[in-house]
């Protein structure tokens, strides 16, 4: 606090610099607390006038109706989860492959089909949803994960990402050990690349991670069993009915929030590097 | 060198060509085998659905039948008053979001990469917090926060100012609709656009700046001509990104205004249709009324809409400032 106080003293305009980022972070924050906050009152107090500022006594009240209106709802927390993991495995392992694939031969096409990758990161997929969505009851996938997880094998960021942190960050002169050591072109991937493109993996794991765990358009249109249903396609569907019960909605919401206020408390500064950084090398 | 001599020479010499080859043509089927899983999953789950969205936009398609119609769908569409309403609300949307979102992100990018700056990382984890929480659970948030006799209004009327119908709930009003919408997205995205800027910044090496405090540039000159200019490939993606995803905008509204239990009864969009995105429109075609048809044309619309707006966004940012 001294050195900050110093500081201050020498240069003036740092209090503005401060003044502007605590309220910054102030409205930021500030929802986040309403929502834990009303998620301990009843739903009758929560429209009162003034609204309760600190927390009250009816978090088991409102978890108790949270369960009733939704028997499923920590089945559907789970089901995010497989969904997140699945597809955050799958997007490893074949973004990983893929990119050795680009880094390590050189073969027929491999500039045509790097470019085409680069376009198809362009390409917002929520544009084919009508399509992709009679796709997918056509392969009878619907009520199953497989949607959210197979189609992580295509990957194109993912892909491009792991291309470009192989050629920069594993020597070529690897490969060629390997293969005098009797490695196998499969080998050489699954013993010496995948160890060694962890850095990378770790920032493209939280990103998919995170896409999968939050995952509502797909599954509001294939999963129609509430054992199915992700958290957030369970609380769309809570909200409205029963006269909505806000308290008991904001326990589930709390609930499905804590994942993400531990990420970012204890992921911290590494994985924001590693994630601007990964965003931005698109350009 | 005897004649024979030149032929086993040669003989020798074609037997290791033909093993180069044999071997890269080997090493090339490996590398198709690596890359075929992505490029297959490209084309089943990426590629087809957008290819086939064209087509089905040009057919009457129910769950039980399909009809080819040729241009009847985008006729319609050109008809359909709540595809305007949709299409403006879009644009608008589009336009409140990134003028805002992009101003104040600059303004507190630089702000957290001032020097000696104390709890950097405290800000960084916080302005990073919204943007990896479900835009659903953000949405049911706000939604508390703008109900008519929520905390937001009583702010208000402690300042002294009338209580605002944000949601359009008590007075049927849609005027407050798309501000309220365009405050979340906005309070979402922008500290994620925060970083990338910080990033950004910090990649310009400090000497330019110094260079730059040497030959007498102020502040200002600084800014002008140093750090915005060093910043456009960041500022390009910045908007490209608002650009998509507000065209996409679909969860945060839709819980916003009263989460799917409104979908089909013609009411998705809250009051006077005013919290209508395109996406929205899109799910209610398709999944409430079963015109699978015109929901892909709706689709190709927004396409449209965003290959235009990508070229403007590329021609404004690389044709502008190399002149």
């Amino acid at each position: 606090m001294a050195t900050l106080a110093i500081s201050l003293r020498q240069d003036p305009g740092k209090l503005l610099v401060y003044a502007l980022l605590c309220a910054a972070a102030v409205t930021t924050i500030g929802p986040f607390y309403w929502e834990f906050m009303l998620a301990t009152h009843a739903t009758s107090d929560i429209a009162s006038s003034p609204p309760p500022v600190w927390v009250g006594g009816a978090l088991l009240q409102n978890y108790h109706t949270l369960m009733e209106y939704a028997p499923y709802f920590w089945r559907s927390m789970l089901n995010s989860g497989v969904i997140a993991v699945g597809s955050t495995i799958v997007t490893i392992f074949f973004s990983a492959l893929g990119g050795y694939a680009f880094t390590r031969y050189t073969f027929p096409g491999r500039e045509q089909l790097f470019w085409l990758l680069l376009v198809t990161m362009l390409i917002p997929s929520q544009l084919g949803l009508i399509p992709w969505y009679i796709e997918i009851t056509h392969l009878h996938w619907t009520n199953s994960y497989l949607p959210f997880i197979v189609p992580a094998v295509g990957n194109a960021f993912g892909t491009f990402w792991m291309r470009q942190y192989i050629a920069s960050a594993v020597p070529t002169e690897l490969f060629d050990a390997a293969r005098i050591d009797g490695c196998g072109e499969f080998g050489t991937f699954w013993r010496i690349v995948l160890p060694l493109v962890a850095p990378a993996a770790g920032a493209l794991a939280i990103t998919s991670f995170i896409s999968g765990w939050n995952s509502f358009l797909g599954p509001l249109t294939i999963m129609t069993d509430p054992n199915m249903y992700t958290y957030p396609v369970a609380l769309a569907n809570l909200r409205g009915v029963h006269g909505t019960d806000t308290g008991a909605l904001l326990v589930g919401a709390s609930i499905a929030t804590l994942p993400m206020l531990l990420v970012t408390v204890f992921g911290s500064r590494r994985l924001i590097d590693g994630l601007t950084t990964g965003a931005l090398s698109g350009q | 060198m005897s004649v024979a001599d030149i032929a086993v020479v040669a003989g020798v010499r074609q037997q290791l060509h033909r093993r180069r080859v044999a071997q890269s043509t080997r090493r090339a089927l490996w590398a198709y085998l690596f890359i075929s899983p992505f490029y297959l999953s490209f084309v089943v789950f990426g590629l087809f659905p957008i290819v086939f969205s064209f087509y089905l936009s040009l057919t009457r398609w129910t769950p039980y039948q399909s009809m080819w119609i040729g241009a009847s769908n985008f006729v319609n569409l050109l008809q359909d008053n709540l595809v305007h309403t949709a299409l403006f609300n879009s644009l608008w949307l589009m336009l409140v979001i990134g003028v805002v979102q992009l101003s104040l992100a600059l303004l507190i990018a630089v702000a957290l990469n001032a020097r000696r700056l104390h709890g950097r990382a405290v800000f960084r984890g916080i302005f990073f917090l919204p943007y990896i929480t479900s835009p659903v659970v953000l949405g049911l948030v706000w939604g508390v926060i703008f109900a008519y006799t929520g905390v937001f209004n009583f702010v208000l009327a402690w300042l002294g100012t009338d209580p605002v119908d944000w949601l359009g709930t008590a007075s049927g009003s849609g005027a407050w609709i798309k501000p309220a919408v365009a405050l979340v997205t906005i309070w979402q995205y922008f500290g994620w656009n925060v970083l990338l800027f910080a990033a950004g910044l910090q990649a310009i090496p400090a000497e330019i700046f110094e260079a730059a405090r040497i030959d007498g540039a102020n502040d200002w000159d600084v800014l002008l001509r140093i750090t915005l200019p060093l910043l456009k490939r960041v500022g390009f993606f910045v908007v490209s990104i608002t650009i998509i995803g507000s065209i996409q905008l679909f969860d945060a509204p839709l819980m916003l205004l009263g989460g799917v239990a409104g979908a089909g009864s013609g009411t998705l969009g809250g009051a006077e249709a005013s919290g209508l995105t395109l996406a929205m429109m899109v799910y209610e075609t398709a999944f409430n009324y079963g015109q699978f048809g015109y929901a892909a044309a709706i689709s190709v619309l927004m396409f449209g809409v965003l290959v235009l707006l990508t070229v403007v966004n590329r021609r404004v940012f690389f044709h502008s400032m190399e002149n």
